[in-house]
């Protein structure tokens, strides 16, 4: 049996999601925007309900959360929704070079389209630089958009002194977070975000359900749809509701704000065991990213000197975890957040470990057993 | 719910703009054990220093050392702990006066506060021999203790108050101070900074022009001593003073700079104790200076953790305190003019530290209610200093003042929570 | 923020935006002058009382939000009452805003608006000062300070 620690990539749907999604597929099929029969009603009352679930996770109301198919459909929608609207009062963007693809090409794409983006660096954590964020800011600048978390080195950006920039300079914030929802606290309010990317798929719900947090009020935003047709979604996102999706969307949120408080320093302390592991039998294990509160807890990325990526890659069999990057790999290049922190240039293979809810002690150190012994005899080949 | 980035703790450090030597604002704030503390739920953002400062933990610590210590009386006992206090205090006005470079110690007097040094100079040096139809000059944009002393005793003698006027943006129009001037000018009192709204004046060159007619002048440092370095004998005043508490150090304790000579000359503004050589009762004569001006059981601690506070700010040094200080204020009115509504009063090109402003139909009252509840010191009224809000036709003002342990973030916290104003009131 | 919008109600935001009964009474039969020194609030009260009964009140001024509204507001509850009326008001309003705020308070109509100030106490002042005023023209004092 292969060892799952890719939970960065995907998780599996939680049996308690499932149970509470199957009866949308048959009996309880409705459409919520069949508003003249209680097929529409049941679907409807789902649909609410799963709302204020997911606004629960992220302290916001149900009313602001605007469902989606996921994560890039919902940054795609927040960007572009908010230049869109906004391209009147300027057309200056800032995010940063470690965003994922669904963020950075979207903008290239507004760049293209005659909008002036700015990409921050980030220091050798993966953190960008807050005054240099102050210092970009100007008063064409309508857009902040900056991840909660990121996909390979597992770096927690500082939300709530980014949101205090923005919002001092109203100039509305965006956050991808995908890979920090239900993991880690996130409240929209404390951080004043504006827009707060989310998907079911990273946190046990299901794939092709997602959302994005739109603040309504104090101030209310204004955005531009993406998607026109019937006016789903406060005519925000035309297109008939996934209902068994939103619900398993919202069973998945609630679990996950409910068991953070015990998971996530269950999986803080499994990924320190596995770190401790790998560093006790091997020379030279660099950490990518930073370490304690600024990092997620189930994220370990690490880079194995004098190892060849693709090779490790091969030689670690039934170990279920990405090198490089998980959207290069395959490729020789280095993912381009580890060109962005400088690791790039090291020589050696890189590993990201994705640990989650059913990753066990066993687990952790038969991998890490794996890892050791793979590591070592590359090491020693080359 | 504290949220993921509430963990962090951002901003470690803040370079200076000048030089290489850092300067670690969030090493500074761990000095200040207020700083800590949380207000409405949100973490203290101060912002009213031009008010009172906080005080660093080295500065409690002397006090608690001087009563836990060494308290007892000074210049009195032949016992081991007098002695311990007498030199602590005095050691402590060895200290003001090199801040102040003061050419002696005799030069330094301790007062309660800045008001006494001027009440001090208004009382003892101009009014024994204040004539009616004298002048004392003074400007536009002076806090109510550098105008109340002098009516005080103008009023008394029938000589009469004559103001430097400024201009909109709030910066004193001194090619007319020399139209002012008359061979009946006893004194020019003028503020070295104006609390208001935060215009730094040209001391050295008000001394100049006051000087070529033979007029002595008083600067008032309340403000400027905690932000910039302040010479006295560079400046050219024959008066100077400043206050303990705006200098992160206690309140009731002030300082009062006067040239040697002009003291010898003043006979004493208080009578009593340690101010006297010999009593009898028919004639008493007075103890050497600065002791003649300083009646009574004097403030020890105060002036010992005044002393203190000197340290620590001579340990960081004008040159990081001034850059610093810069960074925020040109940071701050770049946020503050980016909120919609928002005028600043008082845009002198020489300004420090303060961020005077008003909001279109929001009275300030209501906008420090507001953005106290976000945890947000920052002053509304008029500052003490009425004439300048009719200056500017206006009640009141909004004040944000900064110090050395102030951050940008600190400033973003204000720019949101101002944001918020606008959105209830617009 | 919830204690926020209960003084800043949108009745308060309203009334300060656009007070009620805004001008002076001249000549008028009763009158003082109110101050509070703290936020520099002014304002001056005029009344034409007909048989001891208030025919007409107006205000003018400068002031924050709480007190302009409060002054709008209290013209518009007295205008038409008697003196002896207008008085109990003064006691009643006056007990409303001084209850602590984990207490109950009387339900004083649109008064009421302003009892959210009882958890601002330094604005208790501002929300009085109108109230102050009245009772000193009523008093036949020229001047009152909520000093």
């Amino acid at each position: 049996m292969p060892i799952y620690l890719d939970y960065h990539a995907t998780t599996p749907v939680d049996p308690r999601v499932l149970d509470a999604m199957l009866p949308y597929f048959t009996q309880r099929f409705g459409n919520p925007a069949s508003r003249q029969h209680s097929f529409g009603w049941d679907a409807q009352k789902a649909v609410d309900a799963a709302r204020e679930q997911v606004a629960g996770l992220i302290g916001a109301s149900a009313g602001e959360i605007v469902f989606t198919s996921g994560a890039s459909e919902s940054n795609n929608l927040a960007i572009k929704g908010t230049a869109c609207a906004l391209r009147e009062r300027g057309n200056h963007l800032i995010t940063a070079v470690t965003e994922h693809k669904s963020v950075l090409d979207t903008f290239k794409r507004l760049q293209g389209e005659g909008f002036d983006v700015t990409f921050l660096p980030v220091d050798s954590d993966g953190f960008i630089d807050l005054d240099q964020l102050r210092g970009s800011l100007s008063d064409k600048t309508i857009l902040v958009s900056v991840m909660a978390a990121n996909n390979e080195i597992g770096t927690v950006q500082r939300l709530n002194e980014i949101g205090a920039i923005t919002s001092a300079r109203g100039v509305i914030f965006h956050t991808d977070a995908a890979q920090a929802a239900g993991k880690v606290p996130l409240d929209v309010n404390a951080a004043n975000v504006d827009l707060m990317s989310l998907t079911g798929h990273k946190c046990y719900g299901p794939k092709g359900a997602g959302a994005l947090f739109v603040r309504r009020r104090k101030p209310k935003l204004q955005l531009a749809c993406q998607i026109d047709g019937g006016g789903h979604e406060g005519g925000l996102r035309s297109g008939t509701l996934n209902v068994p999706g939103i619900v398993g969307l919202g069973a998945a949120a609630d679990i996950c704000r409910s068991e953070m408080p015990s998971e996530s320093p269950r999986l803080r302390d499994l990924r320190d065991r596995l770190l401790a592991s790998l560093r006790a039998s091997l020379p030279h294990v660099r950490v990518n990213g930073a370490l304690g509160d600024g990092r997620l807890p189930h994220n370990l990325h690490v880079t194995f000197d004098g190892v060849e990526g693709e090779r490790l890659l091969m030689a670690i069999g039934d170990l279920a975890v990405s090198t490089g990057s998980a959207c290069s790999s395959g490729s020789q290049r280095a993912s381009h957040v580890l060109e962005a922190i400088g690791a790039a240039d090291r020589p050696g293979a890189s590993i990201r470990f994705g640990l989650g809810r059913w990753t066990t002690e066993a687990e952790i150190d038969a991998a890490a057993e794996r890892v050791v012994k793979v590591v070592r005899s590359l090491q020693v080949l080359t | 719910m504290t949220s993921v980035a509430g963990m962090r703790n951002a901003e470690r450090r803040t370079r200076t703009t000048e030089g290489t030597k850092p300067f670690d604002v969030q090493r500074v704030r761990a000095d200040f054990p207020i700083l800590r503390r949380q207000v409405h739920g949100h973490p203290l953002v101060y912002l009213d220093n031009a008010a009172t400062t906080q005080k660093p933990q080295v500065v409690l610590d002397a006090l608690t050392r001087y009563y836990t210590d060494i308290n007892s009386n000074v210049h009195r006992g032949v016992h081991n702990l007098s002695e311990l206090a007498t030199e602590a205090y005095d050691g402590a006005r060895t200290k003001v006066r090199r801040f102040f470079n003061a050419a002696s110690d005799r030069e330094i007097v301790f007062t309660r506060n800045a008001t006494e040094g001027i009440n001090l100079v208004a009382f003892a040096f101009i009014r024994p021999t204040l004539q009616p139809g004298d002048e004392v000059v003074i400007s536009a944009m002076e806090h109510h203790s550098n105008i109340v002393p002098w009516q005080l005793v103008c009023e008394e003698r029938g000589a009469r108050l004559r103001v430097l006027p400024m201009d909109d943006r709030g910066e004193l129009l001194i090619d007319q101070l020399d139209a002012l001037l008359t061979d009946r000018t006893r004194i020019v009192a003028m503020s070295h900074m104006s609390n208001a709204l935060g215009t730094v004046n040209p001391i050295d060159e008000i001394v100049r022009i006051a000087h070529a007619r033979g007029i002595p002048v008083l600067a008032d440092g309340s403000q400027a001593a905690y932000h910039m370095p302040v010479d006295v004998q560079a400046l050219g005043v024959d008066f100077y003073v400043a206050t303990g508490h705006k200098l992160y150090g206690p309140t009731g304790i002030g300082v009062l700079y006067g040239r040697e000579k002009l003291l010898e000359e003043m006979p004493p503004f208080l009578g009593g104790g340690d101010m006297i050589s010999s009593v009898t009762f028919e004639k008493s004569t007075w103890n050497a200076l600065p002791f003649k001006f300083e009646a009574g059981t004097p403030h020890i601690e105060g002036a010992i953790g005044l002393g203190t506070a000197i340290d620590y700010i001579t340990g960081i040094g004008f040159d990081a305190i001034g850059a610093h200080e810069r960074d925020l204020l040109e940071y701050g009115t770049t946020i503050l003019e980016s909120v919609p509504t928002v005028r600043l009063v008082g845009t002198a090109p020489r300004k420090a530290s303060i961020l005077s402003f008003v909001m279109e139909n929001v009275h300030p009252h209501d906008i420090g209610t507001i953005v106290d509840r976000e945890g947000i010191a920052i002053r509304t009224g008029h500052h003490c200093a009425q004439p300048v809000m009719d200056r500017f036709c206006i009640p009141a003002t909004a004040r944000a003042s900064l110090a050395i342990y102030n951050t940008r973030a600190e400033i973003d916290a204000l720019g949101a929570a101002l944001r918020k104003v606008h959105e209830v009131f617009g | 923020m919830s204690d926020l919008s209960d003084l800043y109600q949108e009745v308060i935001l309203d009334h300060n935006r656009r007070p009620r009964n805004f001008r002076r009474i001249d000549p008028a039969s009763h009158h003082a002058d109110g101050y509070n020194p703290l936020c520099g609030d002014k304002l001056s009260l005029t009344l034409q009382v007909d048989g001891g009964s208030i025919a007409d009140v107006a205000f003018e001024g400068s002031g924050c939000a709480i007190s302009k509204a409060s002054a709008s507001l209290m013209t518009d509850a007295v205008k038409g009452k008697s003196v002896d009326e207008a008085r109990s008001l003064f006691e009643r309003f006056h007990r409303m805003v001084t209850t602590p705020p984990d207490l109950p308070v009387e339900d004083m109509g649109k008064l009421s608006v302003l009892a959210g100030v009882r958890e601002f106490p330094v604005r208790v002042k501002c929300a009085s000062l109108a109230w102050h005023t009245l009772k000193a023209a009523l008093d036949r004092k020229a001047a009152v300070s909520t000093e």
